[in-house]
């Protein structure tokens, strides 16, 4: 028998993929001894949408949950950070915390709401959903500042010796919490949690009939991605210094989920290979020009026409078609 | 033992009534056909035995026990395994992952997060070992949707029996294959341990009436007749019905 690599529709396990990600991480811990803070701000801001991207990936990968609204856990870690630091909590485990318990407890009331649709009734629900909070976050000038958002957001205070408030003591820790995260989500699609959801994608019906709770494993799914997509948008509202009703809207639902698209749902590197494309392509051609949304929308087009299975499938192929 | 009691069964659809006040049961052991012309509600009666809907009245019970407004993973706990009428696998995984999820359902670490499937070396070798029971190990590397047909009709019957049910259903296991693979899944049919009950909707009533030991009939989700094999091939109405309806 051959090892059981073949199954690499989830590329998890895939040796390739290891190796890739690897020297991404090299080259990523090496940005800011060799670039200006320009590039290191855009190299920060790659990782935070990359882990943006995998927390979605979870869902819409290997869950087979498609989402348009997954925006509002990535707004709401941002928000949620935003207004401690503004109230003067410094301290990044409770900023860290709070942002972590208030994007879960939304994911776990939105499951609730989700997961009674299906196809394309799940993309409507879940858009309407994310802009009620985008509408709360744009209306309610009081708490949220609305359509000014929240400038002056500080970096929490360091760690031990630490010391996050400088951009490349902050870069190191955007790098940590970014190679962590992929970690655990490598460990987490290949964990029988991740096994029985691909299986839930793959056949509900079947996982269902072989006595598998699916509810449980879709709804515990919706949470796990919700959580860290909050964490990515605490760690976007750090970045940046400023929180605005945009981090909630449509736009960065469909930019996350063109990430996935364009990498490789249902791997492990394809929405990471994605986003990095993605802000860098932002980068550069926002410096060029204004209709960055347009050229976004013909990446979307050209993908799901020449490469429907992303990036890492185009890869795969190549990898079998050489000998 | 009774493996299978219903006891009133409904199910209406609107003014459609899919199943009508069925009753019926099953012994311990026991291999049931169940015939009927399209529509008689014989996959409806699976769905509704394994939990898949709901039936607008009547009681059913699994071994004894009541289960009529249980969840399907509860039935399943009970000893309730079934097929399906298409095939309901998972293409893009492999033959021995499928197995291996199967196996998995029944085992505790099926919520574990943090360590590999792969590290659960029980669950891999009770997969291994059930492809190899059944002549499937040759393919356990293989994605599902690159077997022929009929190798995914038995992957089917395979993923049903992991977790050793005692009551199965097989829907249709036979439909579509040739005739050398038909031989194929009737062997595997017989060669269950009487341990488990199997109730057959099968639509080749050679096969279906070679492997049973009583037959029962359902015409418009009713019960029309129920007997031996023979009996029912003798039974003029069955004869009009099924027989004389058309229907191949």
């Amino acid at each position: 028998m051959i090892d059981g690599n073949d199954a690499a529709a989830d590329g998890a396990r895939s040796k390739p993929g290891m190796r890739l990600l690897l020297i991404l991480l090299l080259a990523l811990a090496t940005v800011p001894l060799a670039a200006d803070s320009y590039v290191q701000g855009v190299a920060a801001r790659m990782m935070i949408f990359a882990l943006f991207a995998s927390s979605l990936n979870l869902i819409l990968g290997y869950a087979g949950l498609a989402s348009l609204g997954h925006a509002a856990y990535f707004g709401m870690g941002a928000y949620a950070v935003a207004k401690l630091s503004l109230a003067g909590v410094s301290n990044l485990w409770w900023q860290l915390g709070v942002a972590c318990a208030a994007t879960s407890a939304l994911a776990a009331v939105f499951g609730l709401l989700v997961l009674r649709a299906k196809g394309a009734y799940l993309l409507m629900i879940t858009l309407a959903l994310a802009q009620v909070v985008w509408g709360i976050a744009y209306g309610w000038r009081a708490f949220t500042g609305a359509d000014d958002g929240l400038p002056g957001i500080h970096r929490p205070e360091g760690i031990l010796l630490w010391d996050l408030s400088g951009d490349v003591g902050f870069y190191y820790f955007v790098f940590a919490v970014f190679a962590a995260m992929i970690w655990a989500i490598r460990r987490l699609v290949d964990s029988p949690f991740g096994r029985v959801l691909v299986g839930i994608r793959e056949n509900e019906r079947r996982m269902g009939a072989l006595g598998y709770h699916v509810w449980s494993y879709q709804y515990v799914a919706c949470i796990l991605a919700g959580l860290i997509a909050g964490v990515a948008g605490a760690l976007l509202a750090w970045q940046n210094g400023f929180v605005g009703p945009s981090y909630l809207s449509v736009n960065y639902s469909a930019t996350a989920l063109i990430m996935v698209i364009l990498g490789g749902a249902g791997t492990v590197l394809g929405p990471v290979i994605g986003a990095f494309l993605i802000v860098a392509l932002e980068s550069i051609v926002s410096g060029m020009t204004e209709r960055w949304v347009m050229v976004l929308g013909a990446i979307y087009v050209l993908v799901t026409l020449f490469a429907p299975d992303g990036l890492a499938g185009v890869l795969r192929r190549r990898a079998r078609a050489t000998p | 033992m009774t493996a299978l009691e219903v006891t009133g069964l409904s199910l209406q659809f609107g003014g459609l009534c899919a199943l009508d006040d069925l009753s019926m049961a099953v012994e311990a052991g026991e291999r049931l056909v169940i015939l009927g012309p399209n529509g008689a509600g014989k996959t409806t009666l699976f769905n509704v035995i394994s939990g898949m809907q709901r039936p607008t009245r009547g009681r059913i019970a699994l071994f004894g026990q009541d289960v009529t407004g249980t969840s399907v993973a509860r039935r399943v706990g009970l000893g309730l395994g079934r097929t399906f009428q298409i095939a309901t696998l998972f293409p893009r995984l492999t033959v021995l992952e499928s197995a291996m999820l199967a196996v998995q359902a029944g085992e505790p670490h099926r919520f574990v997060m943090h360590r590999a499937m792969g590290a659960y070396a029980g669950t891999r070798r009770r997969a291994i070992e059930l492809l190899a029971a059944w002549q499937l190990d040759a393919k356990a590397d293989q994605e599902t949707r690159h077997l022929s047909y009929g190798e995914q009709r038995r992957v089917e019957l395979v993923l049903a029996l992991a977790r050793r049910p005692r009551l199965l259903l097989l829907d249709e296991p036979a439909a579509g294959l040739s005739g050398e693979e038909t031989a194929a899944v009737e062997a595997m049919v017989r060669q269950l341990s009487r341990d488990v009950t199997v109730m057959l909707i099968e639509h080749d009533v050679d096969m279906a009436l070679r492997l049973a030991d009583r037959v029962i009939v359902l015409q418009q989700g009713r019960l029309l007749a129920s007997g031996e094999p023979e009996d029912i091939r003798r039974d003029p109405r069955v004869a009009e019905i099924y027989f004389g309806a058309g229907h191949a």
